[in-house]
């Protein structure tokens, strides 16, 4: 079995006015299903940049990503829309929601346009609602729900679907301590049940250490990349 | 329940509740006017018809070949029964036989040119506008009299019962000269007929030109306005009696059909106008909202779904608009129809009107097919205009900067 993910000397720049900026410079990773990654790196140093080239939102200048084997930036935009609609799993800091759908129709809708049928799709909506704690709130709207609860509607439509790749950018950056670890452990202990696998970006380091494997940036290349010795 | 793109579609208008009032208000009002100007135009084509028909113009008018291009005495036709046993066998005419010619009408104080129109009291009834119009008297009298406008009376200085002489040329030559008594007077809106026509029983005015059973025209309503089938009717009695001349009024009056046609051409550029106005005013609003819902469009982009679809979702709200907006439109107008009813009568321009040969009625005509035109164009224009601040707002390079 190939890797689920592997990045080979992956590049991205932007201009900045005259000022040229390597956000991703010679990244090269390798990650098997089920791990559970954290990646961090102070502010600019290309963490965002790194998952949206991963979920096909950018494109590479140059190298490769290949996804269970399959080389994602060959493929023209539909084809990567299809995979992040199919493949992936994504959870943004915030406005993860679509404030006119319930909890149940939030998660229920992406699963719609993938194409199951409904009966199914709402008795699934439900049961992931459930696994990530949200029982008796899926009539909800998000403005009803408390951050934490959000984000947790959020993780619910990102593993609804059992993606290759749940890929979280700062999930917890909007929350107080307590909901910020009951998340990340949330997280966790779906990767554990599912055998899915995460890739999560963060500046707490209570979440940064509670990945087994941490990944570090700094200027748009990788600086560390260990599993964590306290922990394993 | 269910989470379909028209779900979020209907969900999605009422979260700006305001602006989509303010977009239906545009919209209703503008498909309203538009409704409304087509549907007055249609009206006043067909009382203008109608009017002209009155004025003794029929929609088809049979004449001896000669007479339309020389109004001689001698260019009559015999009204034998062949002809008539083909008018009594069309289903659904209405027919006036006349004598028509000019002459002169001379009181004690002064002479004047008019023509005169030898009728049937009993055929005109409905047809022309005499039924309508008579001021005073009887236009039904079978005794030999005449009935003439109000006008003519005054600038001959006579009145009801007073006597006139009438002289003409008569068939076989020479001139003729009648005295007969005014036994009804007849009011018009427009002063160029009232102080010309002069109607005469249709006997008194073939024995005086000598004309027996010879008629100048015979006038013919169909039941149907329909102006394909009136054009079919015609030539089919044309080529029955190919040695009269059978003609429609678009074939008489090509410069009426000429102004009615200019008139529904240049109503599109009033149309234009309005619809002009709604798309300034519908871009506006979509591109606020298109801007306001760009993070969301971005999201939904991010967790795969296609741009199309994005379109897609926001035409089918443009559309659910379009749709209320349509149907508010379409009950004002069945409101206001309903409520002036069978037309105003436009008094106070009525004679204005009249002279230059067009209705005095305002009404409102619903004509589907009309309306359809209206209401096809504005959906349209509408879903046209907005592809592209929608695919502007869709497009991958916009979606990708997160
Ligand atoms: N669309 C863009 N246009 C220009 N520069 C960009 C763009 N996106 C990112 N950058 C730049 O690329 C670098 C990496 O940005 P990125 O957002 O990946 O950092 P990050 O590690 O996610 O930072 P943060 O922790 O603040 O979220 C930064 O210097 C940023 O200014
Ligand atoms: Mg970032």
């Amino acid at each position: 079995m190939p890797p689920i993910l592997e990045i080979q000397q992956l590049c991205k720049h932007y201009h900045d006015g005259d000022k040229l900026i390597q956000a991703v410079d010679q990244v090269s990773l390798t990650i098997e299903k089920g791990e559970f990654i954290s990646l961090y790196g102070p502010s600019g140093s290309g963490k965002t940049t790194l998952l949206n080239l991963i979920g096909g939102l950018e494109r590479p200048d140059s190298g490769d990503i290949l996804l269970n084997g399959q080389s994602t930036p060959k493929l023209n935009t539909d084809q990567l829309t299809d995979l992040r609609l199919n493949k992936i799993g994504f959870i943004f800091q915030s406005y993860n929601l679509i404030p006119v759908f319930s909890a149940l129709e939030n998660v229920a809708f992406i699963m719609q346009m993938q194409g199951q049928d409904k009966a199914s799709t709402l008795e699934r909506a439900r049961e992931v609602l459930k696994a990530v704690g949200l029982e008796g709130l899926e009539n909800r709207r998000p403005a009803h729900l408390s951050g934490g609860q959000q984000q947790r509607v959020a993780i619910a439509r990102a593993i609804a679907a059992k993606p290759s790749l749940v890929l979280a950018d700062e999930p917890t950056a909007n929350l107080d301590s307590q909901n910020s670890r009951a998340l990340i452990e949330l997280l966790k202990q779906l990767n554990e049940e599912l055998n899915m696998t995460f890739i999560i970006t963060s500046h707490d380091p209570e979440v940064i250490h509670f990945a087994p494997r941490q990944i570090q940036l700094r200027d748009g290349q990788v600086v560390s990349n260990d599993l964590d010795k306290d922990k394993n | 329940m269910s989470v379909r793109l028209s779900t979020f579609a209907w969900r999605n208008l009422w979260r700006n509740a305001r602006r989509t009032l303010v977009l239906i208000s545009v919209f209703t009002l503008g498909i309203f006017t538009m409704l409304l100007i087509q549907s007055f135009l249609q009206g006043w084509m067909k009382s203008t018809l109608e009017t002209t028909y009155k004025n003794l113009a029929e929609p088809i008018q049979i004449h001896h070949p000669a007479y339309l291009d020389e109004p001689e005495v001698e260019h009559f036709f015999d009204f034998n029964a062949q002809l008539k046993q083909q008018l009594e066998n069309t289903p659904d005419i209405q027919i006036a036989p006349r004598i028509r010619v000019n002459a002169t009408m001379q009181s004690e104080y002064d002479s004047v040119s008019v023509m005169i129109v030898g009728f049937n009291p009993q055929a005109e009834k409905g047809l022309s506008f005499l039924s309508e119009s008579m001021l005073t008297g009887d236009y039904q009298r079978e005794a030999a009299g005449l009935v003439i406008g109000e006008k003519l009376a005054k600038r001959l200085t006579t009145q009801l019962d007073r006597r006139v002489v009438l002289m003409a040329q008569k068939n076989g030559g020479g001139l003729a000269e009648i005295g007969l008594p005014i036994q009804g007077l007849y009011k018009h809106a427009d002063p160029r007929i009232e102080e010309s026509l002069v109607f005469m029983p249709i006997d008194t005015a073939a024995n005086w030109l000598n004309i027996k059973q010879g008629l100048h025209e015979i006038g013919m309503v169909p039941a149907t306005d329909n102006k394909l089938e009136i054009q079919t009717l015609s030539a089919e009695l044309q080529a029955a009696f190919p040695e009269l001349s059978v003609q429609t009024i678009w074939q008489r009056q090509p410069i009426l059909e000429a102004t009615l046609e200019l008139s529904e051409n240049m109503i599109w550029i009033w149309l234009g106008f309005v619809l002009l106005l709604m798309m300034l005013g519908m871009l506006n609003t979509l591109m606020m909202s298109l801007y306001e819902r760009q993070q969301e469009f971005n999201l939904l982009y991010s967790l795969g779904i296609k741009p199309l679809r994005l379109r897609l979702l926001v035409v089918y709200e443009v559309g659910l608009i379009l749709l209320v907006s349509t149907l508010l439109a379409i009950l004002l107008m069945l409101g206001l129809v309903a409520w002036i009813g069978d037309g105003i009568e436009l008094q106070r321009f009525a004679e204005g009107a009249a002279q230059f040969g067009m209705g005095t009625k305002l009404y409102l005509l619903i004509d589907l097919p009309k309306w359809t035109e209206v209401l096809v164009a504005t959906l349209s224009t509408t879903i046209v205009f907005s592809l592209w601040p929608i695919w502007r707002a869709t497009r991958h390079n916009r979606l990708q900067a997160r």
